[in-house]
């Protein structure tokens, strides 16, 4: 498989398998091992957490406060700017809400990619 | 001042401890308490989000026979905790028309 689809064989799984589904929903970490390979969750302190596209469901990611400042122009800067994601038959992907983030989800691409070498699929 | 819905919901969450347990655990309970009336069927999902957390969005479960041609459309939303971010089926876009519309109706 061309290693640009394995990302995506891994949603078509999610729209079809419930049972993977909900193994990733209850255990993220747990379940992105389990499908993409041993070690691809990086170690540190950090959480995954699942946001389930549903039909019938509007999902709201609320700006979350630098440093616990909630002053007026705080709260301002963060509701400036609002973010529409509108879905047709869906879409995949990470939020990631901090810089600390960024190089732990390119660390896990790149063992994806690294576990992908050579493997079905 | 921004007295928009999203300001008023963020400002509550980051404000009130109260209100900020309520949303995430009763959210349509919360919206009414702030005068949005949210149409009968929608369900609602809302988070604050934490900077030690990565969200993986993932499509929704589909009973229909694969198609291979389909796309799954793919993103990134980086530095998302400065954001305010809804996620939606397109055809729910005229149910939040009606929820601000409540919102603003509500709170003149």
């Amino acid at each position: 498989m061309d290693q640009h689809d394995i990302f995506t064989a891994h949603y078509r799984l999610l729209q079809r398998n419930q049972a993977a589904r909900q193994r990733l929903i209850l255990d993220p970490k747990a379940g992105l091992n389990e499908y993409f390979g041993s070690g691809t969750v990086p170690e540190g302190q950090f959480q995954v957490k699942i946001i389930p596209q549903e039909p019938d469901t509007i999902t709201i990611l609320l700006p979350s406060p630098i440093e616990e400042d909630t002053s007026n122009e705080a709260l301002d800067a963060a509701c400036r700017r609002i973010f529409d994601i509108l879905f047709t038959d869906g879409v995949g992907g990470y939020l990631i809400p901090d810089d600390s983030l960024t190089w732990v989800l390119r660390d896990m691409r790149s063992n994806i990619l690294s576990h992908s070498q050579g493997t079905a699929f | 001042m921004n007295s928009s819905l999203e300001r008023k919901i963020t400002e509550l969450a980051w404000r009130d401890p109260l209100f900020a347990g309520l949303i995430e655990r009763n959210p349509h309970q919360a919206l009414a308490q702030i005068g949005v009336e949210v149409p009968e069927g929608v369900k609602l999902d809302i988070r604050r989000q934490r900077r030690d957390t990565l969200y993986y969005v993932i499509p929704p479960y589909s009973e229909e026979p694969d198609q291979a041609d389909s796309v799954i459309n793919q993103m990134d939303l980086w530095q998302s905790a400065e954001l305010f971010v809804w996620i939606m089926p397109q055809k729910l876009k005229v149910q939040l028309l009606a929820m601000r519309q409540s919102f603003r109706r509500n709170n003149p």
